[in-house]
């Protein structure tokens, strides 16, 4: 064993009961029957805690299109706000990050339900701030914003948002009883916020939340999305499927934290990687086979027009998009430009349906954990990353060869934790630690 | 003991940890450091599963002017979606009822949060309906907009939620690994909803939850609030501090459920009460004029000032206040306003601010397990009500009072149940199946 490395990995787990490969839940032992149930869900986190992952990770979306057209994997079928809720008991130490819209939501409940599940918590919550590139039809509508505005509500959104956090003085709660005060009335502020977007007296109705702000995630990849991430966000998610584009992607990332006054080596940046684990190479390449069986080719040409912004119905499925169809929009998520668009130009229907069903943007890898380790500890040690969101390719069989095989092989080289250190979210993934809220009854020395 | 009776009380749990008794947080046996918390509402929420009640109730406020004036009585320290969904794990049978607001919320966002708890829980939720009085301040509104167009809105809005709900068929779920159809996409349908205040076009991103869909409570008693209870509402709070009053309110009720096309027997109209109880009628009389001398006089005047919306500078705590100074009652902003203000001529502030504090438009009632049973029984028996919302005068001890001496009273008696019955809220409620 080499000399024990000096930092190590954060690592999340996706909570995806479908599975993160598409049509993946098709797999004999997938538990595709209790999809959404309160069991799947609780053993997929505690999985994770067993594991010593840092936080399990609930995305969202507002929209059944993708369910309708076989996309499982955007499903919302998790609501995070309350499947966060609920397994606050069923968990002790694991972190639980779940997906807020600025667009479709009110910052005052966003900052009252992320404060409210931090206290129950006991600082164990993450909020994934995203902007929506779907779901207008169901929230009056007619289309999707523009990402500049979409982006410019963010800002203010997330700057609301952490007033409200603030605007209780960590010892407003002094429960006195002789003067009959609960809480003092001068350590609660209004924030009396007037912007663009948002007129919000505050204060907010609950304490100041133990880990003093919520963890903060952000994963846009235009140039809007970086600009927010690197202000505000103590995590961050990025599709990086090449190493030398991560690297550069993560330098300029941390360099743009630096010169906003904040500490680049407390703002972690996670890729996805989809982890295809056997206990041979030959095994791992047979179940990435298997899965890519299940992808339905109808769902995949619909997720393929999804994500293209195209019609194909005319073409077949070993043909590739004519170029002329893929039209530069400032409307197209900054993904379609980056990964969708490029990926289209070289490869067909077909194997773009594949693509998609396995990585989406992000790293997909079959191998042992020896080598999937490799590859991750290579992308860690040259600073392509601060360590990964695991996407399980399939649940529950994939996700265990994950966290029982890859993660005890990191851990072994020094590379993982071994157990969790620290009280909260924040402490336990070496992030910015901001005043607590000290709800809790003081000591008495008499 | 009298022959079995044929119907059964409904009762549930209001879940206020300071107490429900203004002042009382300050008593020994409060636990002030733990409203916020988990570990109190853990515990009064297994308290009233072992108690069997049906329900356990978040109200909520979405700001703090009354926190500002030292009243705790107020709800919104605890979110309710994030309240009851923490406590889905620490119980079993028990259902989660929790308010949420037309005004501030999202139709979509709403019904994915009940639904999101109705499925975690195993059919175990309920969405209390507001349209709020106050909070407007947080949510960009220069002021709140008119009773008339909250209800309206609300109305709307309801009805987008229950569209949402049952937008997937109930055998939308296939798992059909062969075809690889985890849902028939035939079994789900857009709502399409176009109207005033929202579109939405749908499907809803959930699959149809174990009851239906979750139980809907309302509490308004404006013309507006009956009319769109008596419409949707499963349960109804009420604030019924007078016998014949609420026999009347009950039996109206009740008329407007029916003409609505619904069975009033699976609508259950159930007042708040706050009982005071202890072995005996003395020991609870001595409780309650304990608790009463929690009522901290500056607070106290604050909040008789505020409900009355009068100013008492220069009067005595120990005197009453000018009829001069009081106006007409029935213009006050709040329900709890109208009734004191009925009641305040010749009474003192502090006298006030004591019924204010036990009652807040409610029922109460100090006395024995069996004195207090006796009430509730006689307004059971005369169509008053369909069971009661308990309003726990101090929390824990003032709590367990009531589930340890009053409940069993009523359990002994036949008029409570002493097992939960059915799979889901809706059917241990005896509530109307939905569709």
């Amino acid at each position: 064993m080499a000399s024990t490395p000096n930092r190590k990995m954060a690592l999340t787990l996706f909570c995806l009961p479908f599975g993160y490969h598409t049509d993946a839940w098709r797999h004999p032992e997938s538990r595709a029957e209790e999809l959404g149930h309160l069991e799947f869900t609780r053993d997929i986190v505690q999985a994770a805690e067993r594991a010593k992952i840092h936080a399990v990770f609930f995305a969202d979306s507002q929209d059944a299109t993708s369910v309708r057209t076989g996309g499982n994997r955007a499903t919302g079928i998790n609501e995070p706000i309350s499947s966060m809720g609920a397994m606050i008991p069923l968990s002790e130490k694991v972190g639980l990050m779940g997906t807020m819209s600025t667009t479709f939501e009110e910052p005052y409940n966003v900052a009252r339900q992320l404060a409210g599940l931090d206290t129950l918590s006991s600082g164990r919550i993450g909020w994934n701030i995203v902007t929506s590139i779907f779901g207008n039809q169901n929230y009056g509508l007619a289309r999707m914003p523009d990402p500049a505005i979409r982006y410019r509500r963010a800002t203010e959104f997330v700057e609301v948002v952490k007033k409200l956090w603030d605007s209780w003085e960590s010892d407003a709660v002094i429960s006195d009883r002789e003067g009959g005060w609960w809480v003092d009335p001068d350590k609660m502020h209004d924030i009396n916020h007037v912007g663009e977007f948002f007129n919000v007296q505050g204060p907010l109705n609950m304490p100041r939340p133990p880990q003093g702000h919520p963890v903060l995630i952000q994963a846009g990849q235009s140039e809007d999305g970086i600009g927010l991430g690197s202000s505000v966000a103590d995590a961050i998610y990025t599709a990086q499927a090449e190493k030398e584009n991560s690297q550069a992607w993560y330098a300029a990332f941390k360099a743009k934290v630096q010169a906003k006054g904040r500490d680049p080596e407390l703002v972690k940046i996670l890729p996805g990687i989809m982890p295809i684990i056997g206990e041979t190479q030959a095994e791992a390449d047979e179940i990435a086979a298997e899965l890519a069986s299940y992808i339905n080719p109808v769902h995949a040409r619909k997720t393929v027009e999804r994500v293209l912004y195209v019609d194909t119905s005319d073409l077949d499925m070993d043909e590739r998009v004519p170029a002329e169809r893929l039209v530069d929009s400032d409307e197209h998520h900054s993904r379609w430009h980056t990964i969708y668009k490029p990926m289209a130009l070289r490869m067909t229907i077909r194997e773009m349906g594949v693509e998609l069903s396995r990585a989406s943007g992000h790293q997909w890898v079959a191998g042992t954990a020896q080598s999937v380790a490799d590859l991750m500890i290579d992308w860690f040690d040259s600073r392509a990353c601060d360590g990964f969101n695991l996407n399980p390719p399939h649940i529950p069989v994939g996700m265990h060869k994950m966290l029982d095989l890859l993660v005890p092989e990191l851990q072994e080289r020094g590379y993982f934790q071994e157990d969790y250190r620290g009280d909260t979210l924040r402490e336990r993934m070496g992030l910015r630690i901001i005043e607590p809220g000290r709800a809790k009854a003081p000591t008495i020395i008499h | 003991m009298a022959s079995t009776p044929t119907r059964q009380m409904a009762l549930t749990l209001f879940m206020l940890p300071f107490g429900y008794h203004a002042g009382v947080w300050q008593h020994p046996d409060s636990r002030p450091w733990e409203v916020g918390q988990l570990s109190l509402i853990k515990e009064m929420a297994q308290a009233a599963e072992r108690a069997k009640l049906h329900a356990c109730f978040f109200a909520d406020s979405l700001d703090v002017s009354s926190l500002k004036f030292g009243s705790q009585r107020a709800s919104g320290r605890y979110d309710p979606i994030v309240a009851m969904s923490a406590l889905i794990g620490f119980t079993d049978k028990i259902g989660l009822i929790g308010t949420a607001s037309t005004t501030f919320n999202e139709p979509y966002n709403l019904a994915r949060h009940y639904a999101e708890i109705d499925i975690l829980s195993g059919g175990r939720a309920g969405w209390n309906i507001v349209t709020s009085v106050a909070g407007g301040e947080n949510f960009g509104m220069a002021d709140m907009p008119e009773a008339e167009d909250r209800y309206e809105r609300a109305t709307e809005f309801v009805d987008v939620v229950r569209k949402l709900w049952l937008s997937w068929d109930a055998d939308a779920i296939i798992v059909d690994r062969e075809r690889g159809l985890w849902v028939e996409p035939d079994r789900l349908h857009q709502i399409d909803h176009v109207g005033k205040y929202y579109s939405v076009r749908g499907p809803f991103s959930f699959p149809r939850t174990p009851q239906g869909h979750p139980v809907l409570v309302q509490a308004g008693q404006s013309p507006a609030g009956m009319r769109l209870g008596s419409a949707v509402g499963d349960v109804i709070y009420t604030g019924q501090p007078d016998h014949a009053k609420a026999i009347e309110f009950y039996a109206t009720y009740k008329d407007m459920v029916k003409a609505g096309g619904r069975d009033p027997e699976g609508v259950k109209i159930i007042p708040g009460i706050m009982p005071i109880v202890a072995e005996t009628e003395a020991e609870a009389l001595e409780i309650a004029e304990d608790y009463g001398s929690y009522v901290d006089p500056i607070n106290g005047r604050k909040q008789v000032e505020w409900f009355l919306d009068v100013d008492t500078t220069g009067i005595d705590y120990d005197e009453p206040i000018p009829a001069e100074r009081l106006g007409d009652p029935e213009q006050s902003k709040t329900p709890w306003g109208r009734t004191l203000g009925r009641i305040a001529p010749g009474r003192t502030i502090r006298e006030l601010a004591v019924e204010s504090s036990r009652a807040g438009g409610h029922q109460w009632m100090a006395g024995s397990a069996s004195q207090i049973a006796d009430r509730m029984i006689e307004w059971f028996d005369s169509r008053a009500c369909d069971g009661f919302n308990l309003n726990c005068p101090q929390v824990p001890v003032g709590m367990n009072r009531v589930l340890d001496l009053l409940v069993p009273e009523l359990q002994e008696r036949g008029y409570f149940q002493t097992e939960y019955r059915g799979d889901t809220l809706r059917e241990r409620m005896g509530l109307n199946p939905v569709g």
